[in-house]
């Protein structure tokens, strides 16, 4: 969107507080099989012209003059970013839309069984959901200002008879109150804000991603319903903190095989600046180290260390309608890493959420909380995401414009 | 198992001579204590076994397939490359790989083991290598007793790891078998220096909140340790960590027994050819032990069992989607690490007034990487 800024990190990465947009919308689009990539790439730029347009100055296209001299009605300016992002798909050698290989770790989550070794798909036809050639991320101040995005999007790939379809939306919101579902914070030991751009921005291989990033998508359905049986207590256990006050829990004491956890105690004054609250420390207790927070950063790395294995986490929760009397709801895991081999080593690694669903201890001792398989997929895609370039994000790797040739 | 439990009390005393050593090299911090009190809990800091460097420096394709480059001498690319204090080598068989073993044993293990037990010593090298090992092709002589304990332990060394001063004997350069850790930088004073030195507490100020922070491994480097180098995927989780623990005012020691242990493989990211994860059980776990669930294996072994009809190279990387070519993607999979125990918090007095930071270049940018690059021209052009 910020065209001023080519080989700079795309819109709708905030690595500094986004509170003014809680509003997201992640959509999958295809290219249609046997375009060439010319006409593809010219499809793209025309979507991502739309986009900028609409932001800065935009006339919705339902609402421009058809009559002469009448006054079109605008859209509300800068109320959304867009972000696009290119898929495993994109570069398959058969589609020819690029000449660059597929990065490496640039791959489908889908084919094989579970794609992490502990994150089930929650039906059979979860598998993929959320994957395709494209991806674009709507983040925006208000559900309809994303909304209306991606609806003029489909307008002007109708209206154009654009090569591409509009395949999956996937909608979320950020809480104003920083929990999540579960009803714990969420969010909260992210990486710290002068580290993110360390975390996020990809250093090269492959070189056309250098200042780019890549984006994980994925959507995690919660079983609330198992999660509420648990004790106050036994949800303490798995993720770490105080379900109420925040703060990371600091020892646990078992009488008569029942445990009695403590939580570090927060300062009065600006309780959620502490450390206590932000970053709990590591207490050495096994019990606590198995939690969620601590299971999903080990090595309580900076991100400028490679076995820290550090994200930026950008997620936002969705309700999805009720079925069979209980809600459909969970957490669109929205993730930035300038490596994709993080992201699958925290979900991997037998010691960090390798070997268990979402906390505790795999080996667990009566009155440990039970393993209980909280989380589940109901969608995912992994796509890389370059910067910002004057004609589309990514434009590179479809080859030059040549006018003539079309 | 008989010869750890002997040579206990002999490599006891050998760590407590390399923590001596590396207080008088590195700074006698009072963070570091010989024993451990009543309250004290252990740590792990772990990192892949793949070596980060390379792949920052050279691109992942081209390091990787440099890692198992071999010569007329044995693993070059090991030798050069896999500096994560672990190093495996990839059997082939018409160019296929059909093995991967890696080691993460100290150098200094292996010359106590010559020094207190040749003939254990001899017998597990038949075992590495698949056939007898004789007393010359380790200790220059017919019966290691023709030498005593001091000489054994040096001309063994010298055929095993030799550093910069040779190369090894086919026992350790992968023609034959890998035995214990060669690069120059992993050995036990090494890790002994590491440790030590990065018991000292940095604090800095954060430049985006002004708030006073844990230096990071990178600022902590920058200041010219000389004993840790920044890019890796060890030294920097280690100085991290233990820096953050001195910033605790936390005393920490040595686990016991000090080693470099395999903790743990992602099996589930190795797909046979049908799709499917490949067993754990493929992975053979040796050299330790896994008591108390505490892994302190110190080799690991992967191949295919012989009646499935497919070998290691049908196998593919879910990582990549791509089959397994380089021994690099499997340890990519195998978590190495130390374990250290800490005491309690606030033991030790600490300064928390923030320090100047200066950080370390850019991984891929380095004098490091310049030199890399050229060394791997020397192996292979581009």
């Amino acid at each position: 969107m910020s065209e001023t800024d080519p080989g700079q990190l795309q819109d709708g990465i905030y690595l500094a507080a986004r509170t003014d947009r809680p509003a997201f919308l992640l959509a999958t689009i295809r290219i249609h099989p046997g375009i060439g990539r010319q006409i593809a790439a010219d499809a793209i730029e025309r979507i991502w012209r739309l986009l900028a347009d609409l932001r800065s100055h935009g006339v919705l296209r339902d609402l421009a003059d058809t009559r002469g001299a009448e006054k079109p009605v605008p859209a509300p300016r800068m109320t959304f970013e867009a972000l696009l992002g290119f898929g495993a798909s994109f570069f398959a050698t058969e589609r020819v839309l690029t000449d660059e290989p597929r990065p490496a770790l640039l791959t489908s989550l889908t084919g094989h069984g579970r794609p992490f070794p502990q994150l089930p798909w929650t039906t059979e036809d979860a598998a993929g959901r959320g994957e395709d050639d494209l991806c674009l991320q709507l983040t925006g101040r208000d559900p309809h200002a994303v909304a209306r995005a991606i609806v003029e999007v489909w307008k002007v790939i109708c209206d154009e008879h654009l090569p591409l379809t509009i395949t999956d939306t996937f909608e979320g919101f950020g809480r104003d109150d920083g929990r999540s579902w579960i009803g714990f914070h969420d969010g909260v030991s992210n990486v710290e804000p002068s580290m993110r751009r360390a975390a996020v921005v990809c250093r090269g291989d492959p070189d056309w991603n250098r200042g780019g990033t890549y984006l994980a998508f994925l959507r995690c359905a919660v079983d609330l319903a198992s999660w509420r049986r648990l004790t106050r207590t036994e949800q303490e256990l798995l993720v770490g903190r105080d379900k109420l006050t925040g703060a990371g829990l600091q020892s646990v004491e078992m009488h008569d095989g029942v445990p009695a956890a403590t939580a570090f105690t927060l300062p009065n004054d600006d309780p959620q600046a502490s450390n206590a609250f932000r970053d709990p420390p590591e207490t050495g207790d096994p019990i606590l180290e198995a939690s969620h927070i601590h299971r999903a950063n080990q090595n309580r790395a900076s991100a400028t260390t490679v076995a820290g294995h550090r994200i930026y986490r950008q997620g936002y929760e969705y309700l999805d309608g009720f079925a069979g009397g209980g809600p459909r709801l969970g957490l669109n895991f929205i993730s930035f890493q300038r490596e994709l081999d993080h992201l699958r080593q925290i979900l991997c690694i037998p010691s960090w959420l390798g070997e268990v669903n979402f906390g505790g201890r795999s080996h667990r001792l009566p009155g440990e909380p039970p393993p209980v398989e909280l989380i589940s997929l109901a969608a995912a895609g992994l796509y890389a995401v370059p910067p910002q370039q004057a004609r589309f994000p990514g434009a590179e790797i479809m080859g030059p414009v040549d006018h003539d040739a079309r | 198992m008989a010869e750890f439990r002997d040579l206990d009390s002999g490599w006891a005393q050998v760590v407590e001579e390399a923590v001596a050593e590396a207080r008088a090299n590195v700074g006698a911090s009072e963070h570091i204590a010989m024993s451990v009190g009543a309250e004290w809990g252990r740590r792990v800091i772990d990192w892949p076994a793949v070596p980060q460097r390379p792949r920052a420096c050279l691109g992942r394709e081209r390091a990787d397939r440099l890692a198992d480059k071999r010569d007329d001498q044995g693993d070059i690319g090991r030798r050069m490359l896999q500096d994560e204090y672990a190093e495996w080598r990839l059997v082939q068989r018409d160019g296929r790989p059909t093995r991967f073993e890696l080691t993460t044993e100290l150098p200094e293990y292996w010359e106590l083991l010559a020094r207190r037990q040749p003939q254990r010593a001899l017998d597990v090298l038949s075992e590495f290598a698949q056939r007898p090992v004789t007393s010359r092709e380790v200790f220059r002589v017919a019966d290691p007793g023709e030498l005593d304990a001091r000489q054994r332990a040096t001309v063994a060394r010298k055929a095993l790891a030799p550093g910069r001063h040779g190369r090894p004997t086919d026992l350790n350069n992968g023609v034959d078998a890998i035995t214990c850790l060669s690069h120059t930088t992993s050995t036990l004073g090494a890790l002994a220096r590491l440790v030590v030195g990065s018991a000292t507490p940095m604090f800095v100020r954060d430049s985006m909140t002004a708030r006073t922070r844990v230096a990071t491994a990178s600022e902590f480097i920058g200041q010219g340790s000389g004993f840790a180098e920044d890019c890796r995927g060890s030294d920097p989780v280690v100085v991290e960590r233990i820096v953050s623990l001195a910033c605790d005012g936390r005393r920490i020691a040595f686990d016991d027994p000090l080693g470099i242990y395999v903790v743990g493989v992602q099996a589930h990211e190795l797909l046979t050819p049908v799709g499917d994860p490949v067993p754990s059980e493929w992975f053979c776990f040796s050299r330790g032990t896994g008591r108390g669930g505490v892994s302190r294996y110190q080799r690991l072994t992967f191949t295919v069992p012989p009646d499935q009809g497919f070998t290691l190279a049908d196998l593919r990387s879910r990582r990549t989607g791509e089959p397994i070519r380089f021994g690099a993607q499997i340890a990519e999979l195998v978590q190495v690490g130390v374990y250290l125990q800490a005491g309690p918090p606030n033991v030790v007095a600490v300064t928390t007034a923030p320090q100047r930071a200066k950080t370390s270049p850019l991984c891929g940018t380095t004098s490091e990487c310049e030199k890399l690059r050229a060394r791997a021209q020397g192996m292979e052009p581009p």
